[in-house]
């Protein structure tokens, strides 16, 4: 079957649903499947343009194509006979964002209308879809509360679990992924400037902007931790991020309220790695369980200050957090044979 | 090509005796050609042109659509007047076609289009408008201020349902282009008038008269500026005494009471006709030693008046506004809207001492016409049009496309016109 994946494309911008389609499409074709990606740029400043480029999607004529699985808002827009979502999220500022003020469309009129086409356009896609699936617990329950759609949760497998082996711990607390705002990277900082123990952390990923790089290399002079904190702020090749988390006391991840498990958690249960988060990061909740895969602490610097030290101090709590970690991951049995079983049945 | 052609057909329209010369011309061509009738059904009992072809009446849906499903194209014919248009309008929107477009300023056929789609109507004046102002309207339809009437013709809402537009002048072409989502082309109105019942009459004017006869003809109203001709003649002697002022055409009480006071006012020899047969006005015609064809504001894309009054030969007035000021300046007399009074007078004043050489003047008149308003040639403008709606199939599937899009999604207005957004599809304007 030729099935094509499409996802939205922002410029030199990689993350963790350009991974997914990547393995999503490498799997499929392990699975006897022709497959291909296909990505959308899209941008959402200035609002007002986001119509446009909704428009420009749902306009695209497909021909030669079986099957499509489309991952995000607006490229879920495209128009094909058998069109599979799986659903990593929707344009939240339309939604939840939109609810507690965190939105790019404004409180206005014309804001609330713009919102409007947004969800009148996304019910389009999402009734002549054949099946919805979506990443995690939370994306299902959005998609419920605000377009009344049902959906199947189906998490995605971890990408090349080989090289999340663990191994010997070493003196440094991991935190991974893409460098930005809502991954809150900064709070980390304040987190450290405020523990009683001299806690050490290895901070890597690719920030988004120049902003976001400055903005964290500023903090880290101000906060005076450059003897504690190593920033390694770029794309990491696989292995080396594999490296990384696998010598890690633990992995901390705070993003604000997810919608997936983020594959940082994933890969870090994978690894059998101690969790560490706060209430307030959505999806990941589901797999960081509170003194069983990890530590829960509130979305602020000295609750955070308190995780960190705990772990810290109690290697033994670490690696048996790790282990407990590992084996709840292992237990959901999220595979990509059976992933792909699903997306193209 | 099958041609199904929306038009009114009562004798009481112009554009329904026009529609009879065209399309006894696209049958002449060998076309198949359908005509839809077009005016409400009051007034199906009305005298009617005799077309050459089957006619169908608009409000018998099940057949009409089942002339459309199997036509090539369809024409409408489209004025400023309800009472003739209400069919056309009952399928424009869903069956779209090539729009003949006889007045820029459609407010009368909007207004009564209204009436029954009031809640449609509002979207459309806030779509192309956006104007607060008037939230109440149709409902309040007084409030409809005249300075609103002059900026918003309306013509946006008709041409924005077309596949493409012929218009008669580029007068307020900017309004088309606008909002024509297909070709736009210019064609001069054809000369309609049948030359044999001229011929017959013409040496009518040779006998000799105490005065001059002057005439007004077409549907008497405000804007044919009978007031200020009345005045003009009224304030010289002269005129007085030599002048004899006709109106022909269907009048109001209300108008024809104003116009007889102010006659009388002014002592003028004033005749009014009122509404004539197709042989009498055109005796009538004939008999005019000048026809005054003023118009302001000038609400047409051109004038079949003034064609037939210039194919008569007869010297002519028009207001040098408008459409009116691309005639050429050697064949009519053009009176100046800020002067108007003291034009006319100048005017009819060399018409009664014989300054105006009439038999040049008829010569280079017809020339023109027939040179310029040739009915062949407008039928050939007319398959140009269908042959740039057939290139421009494609773009306007596009553009439709996203139309339905805009409506599913309820896309806000405001955001659609944001020229921001406009550039974003571009693409459309070639």
């Amino acid at each position: 079957m030729k099935v094509l994946v499409i996802n939205n494309m922002a410029p030199f911008v990689w993350g963790g649903a350009e991974e997914l389609a990547e393995n999503l499409k490498q799997n499929l074709i392990i699975h006897g499947h022709e497959a291909e990606i296909l990505r959308i740029p899209f941008k959402y400043e200035p609002a007002n343009d986001i119509i446009s480029q909704m428009m420009m999607v749902r306009a695209f004529e497909l021909t030669n194509v079986d099957h499509v699985i489309a991952l995000k808002f607006p490229v879920y827009l495209i128009r094909h006979p058998k069109k599979t979502i799986w659903l990593l999220h929707q344009y939240r500022q339309a939604y939840d964002l939109f609810d507690v003020g965190l939105s790019n469309i404004p409180n206005s009129d014309n804001g609330l209308k713009l919102k409007k086409s947004i969800k009148n356009a996304d019910n389009e896609a999402f009734i002549e879809s054949r099946a919805i699936y979506t990443n995690s617990k939370v994306t299902q329950d959005r998609l419920f509360k605000y377009n009344n759609i049902k959906s199947t949760v189906l998490l995605p497998p971890v990408n090349n679990p080989e090289i999340f082996t663990g191994g010997i711990m070493d003196d440094y607390i991991f935190a991974g992924g893409r460098i930005n705002g809502m991954k809150r990277q900064c709070l980390l900082l304040e987190a450290l400037s405020k523990t009683k123990k001299r806690v050490k952390m290895i901070i890597a990923g690719p920030p988004d902007s120049d902003a976001d790089r400055n903005t964290l290399i500023l903090l880290l002079e101000k906060l005076n931790l450059k003897d504690r904190v190593k920033l390694d702020l770029r794309f990491l090749p696989r292995q080396e991020y594999a490296n990384y988390l696998n010598k890690s006391l633990a992995s901390i991840y705070i993003p604000l309220d997810e919608d997936s498990l983020g594959y940082v958690m994933m890969e870090s249960a994978t690894a059998g790695k101690a969790l560490l988060t706060t209430s307030d990061s959505g999806g990941l909740l589901h797999l960081v369980k509170h003194k069983e895969t990890g530590l829960i602490s509130e979305p602020n610097a000295e609750s955070i200050a308190e995780i960190l030290d705990v772990i810290w101090e109690d290697k033994k709590k670490a690696l048996l957090y790790g282990e407990q970690a590992r084996e709840y991951w292992n237990s959901l049995n999220i595979t990509w044979n059976n992933v792909i079983k699903v997306l193209v049945k | 090509m099958r041609i199904v052609f929306f038009t009114p057909i009562v004798q009481s329209s112009a554009i329904a005796k026009y529609s009879l010369y065209l399309v006894d011309e696209l049958i002449k061509k060998g076309h198949d050609v359908i005509v839809i009738r077009t005016e409400l059904e009051e007034y199906f009992q009305k005298p009617t042109y005799k077309f050459n072809t089957l006619w169908i009446d608009w409000n018998k849906k099940f057949i009409v659509e089942d002339k459309i499903v199997n036509s090539d194209i369809l024409i409408y014919q489209i004025g400023d007047c309800y009472l003739y248009h209400k069919g056309a309008l009952e399928y424009l929107k869903k069956y779209r076609g090539i729009i003949i477009l006889h007045d820029y300023y459609l407010k009368n056929l909007f207004n009564g289009w209204a009436l029954e789609n009031q809640k449609e109507s509002l979207e459309i004046l806030k779509f192309f408008y956006s104007d607060k102002e008037h939230q109440d309207y149709p409902s309040d339809s007084t409030k409809f201020k005249d300075d609103y009437s002059e900026q918003h013709y309306l013509t946006e809402w008709i041409c924005s349902m077309s596949l493409g537009v012929l218009t008669h002048s580029s007068q307020l072409i900017q309004k088309v282009l606008d909002s024509a989502p297909g070709p736009v082309v210019v064609s001069k109105l054809p000369y309609l008038m049948n030359e044999g019942s001229i011929s017959n009459n013409i040496s009518i004017n040779k006998i000799e008269k105490s005065k001059l006869d002057l005439l007004t003809f077409g549907n008497i109203n405000i804007n044919k500026r009978v007031k200020s001709v009345i005045s003009a003649i009224g304030k010289n002697y002269k005129l007085k005494n030599n002048i004899r002022y006709h109106l022909a055409g269907e009048i109001t009480s209300n108008i024809k009471e104003e116009v007889l006071c102010l006659a009388k006012q002014y002592n003028i020899d004033l005749v009014i006709h009122g509404y004539l047969d197709d042989e009498s006005l055109i005796k009538l015609k004939c008999e005019a030693d000048a026809i005054s064809c003023l118009r302001f504001p000038v609400l047409e894309a051109a004038s079949a008046t003034v064609i037939e009054s210039m194919f008569l030969g007869k010297p002519i007035i028009v207001t040098d506004h408008g459409h009116y000021s691309e005639l050429p300046d050697d064949l009519v007399f053009k009176i100046s809207i800020n002067n108007e009074v003291d034009d006319i007078e100048n005017f009819l004043l060399m018409l009664i001492q014989k300054k105006i050489n009439a038999q040049i003047i008829c010569n280079k008149l017809r020339e023109y016409v027939l040179y310029n308003h040739s009915l062949s040639n407008y039928v050939e403008d007319i398959f140009l049009l269908i042959d740039l709606v057939n290139q421009s199939k494609s773009i306007f599937k596009s553009v439709s496309y996203f139309n339905m899009l805009i409506y599913r999604w309820e896309v806000p207005p405001e955001l659609i016109k944001d020229s921001h957004f406009i550039s974003k599809i571009k693409i459309f304007n070639n």
